[in-house]
C-alpha cells in the first residue's frame, strides 16, 4: 500500500470511529461505564494510527484525551457537562480534520491550530487534576499515618511528643481539605477587574495582606441579603473589601448561602474577631492570597499610583471625584425619594377602566371629525384640532402607563422549557433576548399562551432527540432562541429552534390529504404561503406534529398582530410574531346580523332581551316594545343598516341609549362581551354614518364597531 | 432617450387595465372581507391585511364597466394609507416606453390617462391619483 492508500484507510476507519464515538458519548453522559471504556479504546486506536502516519497534531490530542479519560475512569476527575461537551467538540474537530486530510492530503494550519488549542485545554484539565491528586495523596498518606499511630498507640506511649505530632497531623489534613474546597470555589473571586486590581495593589503597597474569606450562613433569602450587608460592613471596619462573590447587586438573587470575599487586612486575628460578630454564621474559612495569583506582580506594584510625590495631585483629584460622585448619588437619592412620593399605587381595574374610557373618547373624536367634515364651521374645526391633539396625548399617556417589560413573561420561560423538554425527552438550551422591551399589560397577558404553545410545538416536533442530533452531526443540546425587538409601534418576537425544520412539500401534501383547500390552489402556493397552512384549524403532519398552531394564529391576530413562519430543513424553524405595542381597547357587545358580526360599545348598551314576535306592538305605524314599564321604539338593526333581512330571525333586542332616549335594536344573536382592539378605518371610510371603527376578530375577519349615536333610525 | 416605466397589468371582467407600478405596494388574494353598511357603492368592504384594516374598492361604477367576481386585490399606497383595488386577476408587470403610450379616445373615462398596445390587446393605464381622490372625496 502507498502512503496515500494508508492515509485513506486511516480516514475511513477514523470516520467510522467518530460515528460510534458520538453514540457512545451520549451513553457516557448517562453514566454508562462500559461505553466510557469503549470510548477510551477508540481514542487509543486513533492515537496509534495517527502516530503511525505522523499526524502529530491528532495523535497528541488523542493522547491527552486518553489521559483525561483514564482519570475519569479511575474516578479522579468528575465527569461534568462541560467536559462532555468538550469531548463532543473533539469529535467534531476530528471530523473537520479528516475532511481537510481527504481534500488536501494533509492538515492545514487552521486545523492544526484548532487541534493545538483543544489539546492545551485538555492539558489544563490534567494539570489541575494532577495538583489535586497530589494534595489528595498527601492528605491520604497523612490519614494513614494517623491511623497507624492510633493502632500502635500502646506501644509508642513512651515516645515523647507523640500527641503533639498527632494533633498537628490532624490539623494539617483539615487544612488541606479546606484549602482545596476554598480553591475550587474561589476562582471567580480572584478574577479581578482593573479597578479592583488597582485597589488591591494600593492596599499591598500600604502593607496590608490579601485574604480570601468564605462565609457560610444558616439563613435563607431574604434574610441572607441582610446578613450579607452586615458582614460586609463589619469586615469593612478592619480592612479594604476588594471584591465579593456574589456582588452587592447579585446577592438578592443568589440562592447560595455562601459568600466569598477578597479583602486586604492588617492582621488575621483582627479579622477573625470581627467575623465572630457576624450573626447567623454557620462556619467561615480564611485563606491567604498570593498577590501574583491575582495578577499583581512587582511591576504592577511599581506602576500603581499611590501616595507618591506627584501622586498627591492624583489623590486630590480622586477625593474631588469621590465628593462629586457622592453628591451625584445623594442628588439622585433625593430625587428618587421625592419621585417615590409622587408615585401612587393604582388598582389594575381602575387603570383598565381609564383605558376603556379613553378608547371611547377616541371614538367620539372620530365621530366629531366626521361631523366637522360635513359642515364647514371654522370654529368647530379649530376646537376639534386642539381636542384631537389632547385626546391623542391622553391616549399615549394612558398607554404608556400600561406598559410592562417582557421580563414578566420571559422569567417563566426557562422552567417551562426544561419541564417540556424532559417531558418529550429532549435536551434544550434556552437563549432569551430583549426582556427589557415593553408591551401593553393586556397584550403581554394574552401573548403568554401562544408563546408557550410555540415553545411546546418546537420542543415536541422540531427539536430532535439527542441521539438523532448527534447522528446528524448537530450539537447534542438543541437551542431554543426567543428574541424580542422593537420595530416602530410593533414588537417582533421570534421563537425558533435549530431542529429538523418543516418540509414545505410535506405540508402541501398533507393539507391536500386533509382537504383543507383544493389541491389546485395549494399546488400554486409559494413556499411562504404554503407554510402558513400549518396554522389552519385541523392541520397536523403525521402523528399530530405541528398541530395546535391555529390557536396561536387566532390569538396573535386578535391582538392585531401577525404570524410568519421561516424554516430551513434540518437547520431551523422560526415563528415571527408581530404584535402592536399598545392597543386602544373598548368593552363591546358582539352581535350577529345575518353572517356578519358587529360590535356595539358597552357604553351605549343598557341591556339585552330575548324578543318574541308577540312582544312587539304597533303604535302609530311604528313598532314598539315594552321595557320596564316604558314603551320604547323597536328597530330591526338589519333594516337600519340597509342590510338584506335574509332570515328575519330577530330573536334578541339590544336596548341602547341614544341621545338620552332608549331604543331597542333587533339582532339575530347576542354573541359575547369582549375587550376589543379599536382600529382606525382610515380616510376613505371615515364619515360613514353609524360606523366608528373596526376590530379584527379571532379568525382574522374584520368586525365593524357601530356608533349608536350617529346611527340614523326612522 | 427612451423613458421607460413599469406598469402592473390586470384584468377586470375581461378588460385590461394597468397602474403605474410606483403606486403599487403588493398584490394579495381576496379571501374574505366585511361589507360596510351605508357605504358608497364603490366600497366593496374592508379586509384585514396583517392586522391593518384596508378598504376594498371596486372600480366598476367609476369606470362604467359591468360588475364581476373579484379574486385579487392590488394594494396601493395613498397618503400613507393602504387601499385595495379589487380585480379579476393580475396579469403581471410590463416594461413600456413612455413614447408608446397613446392618448385615450376623448369619449373614454376621465380616469384613464393613456392607452398602450400589447400583444394585439389594448391596456388602459389608470390615473391612480384621480381615482383615489374620487374614492376618498365621496361622502354620503
Amino acid at each position: 500500500m502507498t502512503g496515500k492508500e494508508y492515509l485513506q484507510l486511516f480516514i475511513d476507519e477514523t470516520r467510522e470511529y467518530l460515528l460510534t464515538l458520538n453514540e457512545l458519548l451520549v451513553k457516557v453522559r448517562e453514566g454508562d461505564e462500559n461505553s466510557l471504556k469503549e470510548v477510551l479504546r477508540l481514542i487509543h486506536s486513533i492515537k496509534g494510527n495517527a502516530a503511525m502516519l505522523e499526524l502529530n497534531a491528532i495523535s497528541t490530542l488523542a493522547h491527552k484525551v486518553e489521559d483525561v479519560l483514564i482519570m475519569i475512569r479511575d474516578g479522579r476527575i468528575r465527569l461534568n457537562n462541560a467536559l462532555i461537551s468538550k469531548l463532543f467538540r473533539i469529535v467534531d474537530l476530528l471530523s473537520e480534520a479528516l475532511d481537510a486530510l481527504e481534500k488536501n492530503g494533509r492538515l492545514n494550519e487552521e486545523i492544526e491550530k484548532k487541534l493545538r488549542d483543544v489539546t492545551s485545554q485538555f492539558e489544563k484539565v490534567l494539570s489541575n487534576s494532577n495538583k489535586r491528586k497530589l494534595e489528595e495523596e498527601i492528605s491520604s498518606r497523612a490519614e494513614e499515618a494517623l491511623e497507624f499511630i492510633k493502632q500502635h498507640k500502646g506501644r509508642l506511649d513512651d515516645l515523647p511528643g507523640l500527641d503533639k505530632v498527632t494533633e498537628e497531623l490532624t490539623s494539617t489534613i483539615s487544612k488541606i481539605t479546606e484549602a482545596r474546597d476554598t480553591e475550587s470555589i474561589g476562582d471567580e473571586l480572584l478574577k479581578l477587574g482593573d479597578e479592583e486590581r488597582r485597589k488591591a495593589a494600593l492596599a499591598i503597597k500600604r502593607g496590608l495582606h490579601l485574604y480570601k474569606i468564605i462565609l457560610k450562613f444558616n439563613v435563607e433569602q431574604p434574610l441572607m441579603t441582610l446578613r450579607y450587608f452586615i458582614a460586609l460592613s463589619k469586615l469593612g471596619e478592619v480592612g479594604d473589601i476588594i471584591k465579593s462573590v456574589p456582588s452587592g447587586d447579585e446577592i438578592s438573587k443568589s440562592k447560595s448561602k455562601e459568600v466569598k470575599i477578597l479583602m486586604a487586612i492588617k492582621k488575621l486575628a483582627e479579622l477573625e474577631d470581627k467575623v465572630k460578630e457576624i450573626p447567623d454564621l454557620e462556619s467561615y474559612n480564611t485563606l491567604r492570597v498570593n498577590p501574583e495569583d491575582i495578577g499583581i506582580t512587582e511591576d504592577v506594584l511599581k506602576n500603581v499610583k499611590g501616595e507618591g510625590t506627584d501622586d498627591k495631585v492624583m489623590a486630590i483629584e480622586r477625593i474631588l471625584r469621590e465628593v462629586e460622585e457622592r453628591r451625584e448619588t445623594e442628588g439622585s437619592n433625593s430625587y428618587s425619594a421625592s419621585h417615590k412620593m409622587e408615585e401612587v399605587r393604582v388598582n389594575v381595574k381602575s387603570l383598565d377602566k381609564l383605558f376603556n374610557l379613553v378608547g371611547e373618547l377616541v371614538l367620539i373624536k372620530s365621530r366629531l371629525s366626521a361631523v366637522a367634515a360635513r359642515h364647514d364651521i371654522p370654529i368647530l374645526k379649530e376646537v376639534l384640532a386642539t381636542f384631537s391633539r389632547l385626546v391623542s396625548e391622553l391616549q399615549d399617556e394612558v398607554m404608556r402607563m400600561r406598559l410592562v417589560p417582557l421580563q414578566y413573561l420571559f422569567k417563566m420561560i426557562p422552567r417551562y422549557v426544561s419541564e417540556t423538554a424532559s417531558k418529550y425527552g429532549k435536551e434544550v438550551d434556552i437563549l432569551l433576548e430583549g426582556e427589557e422591551i415593553t408591551l401593553d399589560r393586556k397584550v403581554l397577558e394574552e401573548l403568554s399562551r401562544p408563546i408557550f404553545t410555540l415553545i411546546e410545538v418546537l420542543i415536541r416536533d422540531d427539536i430532535e432527540k439527542p441521539e438523532e442530533r448527534v447522528k446528524k452531526g448537530k450539537d447534542k443540546i438543541a437551542t431554543l432562541h426567543i428574541k424580542a425587538s422593537r420595530e416602530g409601534n410593533y414588537v417582533i418576537i421570534s421563537v425558533g429552534s435549530d431542529g429538523r425544520g418543516i418540509d414545505v412539500d410535506e405540508v402541501k401534501k398533507r393539507a391536500i390529504e386533509l382537504g383543507l383547500m383544493p389541491a389546485s390552489v395549494i399546488e400554486k402556493m409559494s413556499n411562504e404561503e404554503a407554510l402558513l397552512l400549518v396554522t389552519m384549524p385541523g392541520f397536523s403532519l403525521k402523528n399530530g406534529e405541528f398541530s395546535g398552531l391555529d390557536a396561536v394564529k387566532k390569538c396573535v391576530e386578535s391582538l392585531g398582530g401577525s404570524l410568519e413562519i421561516y424554516t430551513v430543513l434540518d437547520a431551523e424553524t422560526k415563528f415571527l410574531l408581530k404584535i402592536p405595542v399598545s392597543m386602544a381597547t373598548l368593552r363591546a357587545l358582539l352581535i350577529r346580523l345575518n353572517d356578519e358580526v358587529y360590535a356595539i360599545p358597552m357604553s351605549s348598551v343598557i341591556t339585552t332581551l330575548k324578543v318574541n314576535e308577540e312582544d312587539l306592538e304597533y303604535l302609530g305605524g311604528y313598532r314598539v316594545i315594552k321595557y320596564q314599564n316604558q314603551v320604547i321604539p323597536f328597530h330591526n338593526l338589519k333594516e337600519v343598516l340597509g342590510m338584506p333581512n335574509e332570515k328575519c330571525e330577530r330573536n334578541y333586542a339590544v336596548i341602547v341609549e341614544k341621545r338620552g332616549k332608549l331604543l331597542a335594536l333587533g339582532v339575530d344573536e347576542i354573541l359575547d362581551q369582549d375587550d376589543i382592539v379599536v382600529k382606525p378605518l382610515g380616510k376613505i371610510l371615515s364619515g360613514i354614518r353609524g360606523i366608528s371603527g373596526a376590530t379584527v376578530l379571532g379568525g382574522g375577519k374584520v368586525c365593524l364597531i357601530l356608533d349608536i349615536q350617529s346611527l340614523v333610525v326612522n | 432617450m427612451r423613458v421607460e416605466m413599469h406598469i402592473l397589468v390586470f384584468d377586470i371582467n375581461g378588460r385590461l387595465f394597468a397602474f403605474d407600478l410606483n403606486y403599487v405596494r403588493e398584490v394579495v388574494k381576496i379571501k374574505e372581507y366585511t361589507r360596510v353598511p351605508n357605504a358608497p357603492e364603490h366600497i366593496l368592504g374592508v379586509f384585514n391585511l396583517r392586522g391593518q384594516i384596508v378598504p376594498l374598492i371596486r372600480l366598476s361604477n367609476i369606470l362604467n364597466i359591468p360588475d364581476t367576481e373579484y379574486s385579487e386585490a392590488v394594494i396601493l399606497v395613498y397618503d400613507d394609507e393602504l387601499v385595495g383595488i379589487a380585480v379579476s386577476s393580475v396579469k403581471g408587470v410590463l416594461r413600456i416606453s413612455k413614447t408608446d403610450i397613446r392618448q385615450p379616445p376623448t369619449k373614454s373615462s376621465e380616469f384613464i390617462s393613456g392607452i398602450v398596445k400589447w400583444n394585439e390587446r389594448l391596456i388602459s393605464i389608470l390615473d391612480v391619483g384621480k381615482i383615489l381622490n374620487k374614492i376618498s372625496g365621496n361622502e354620503i
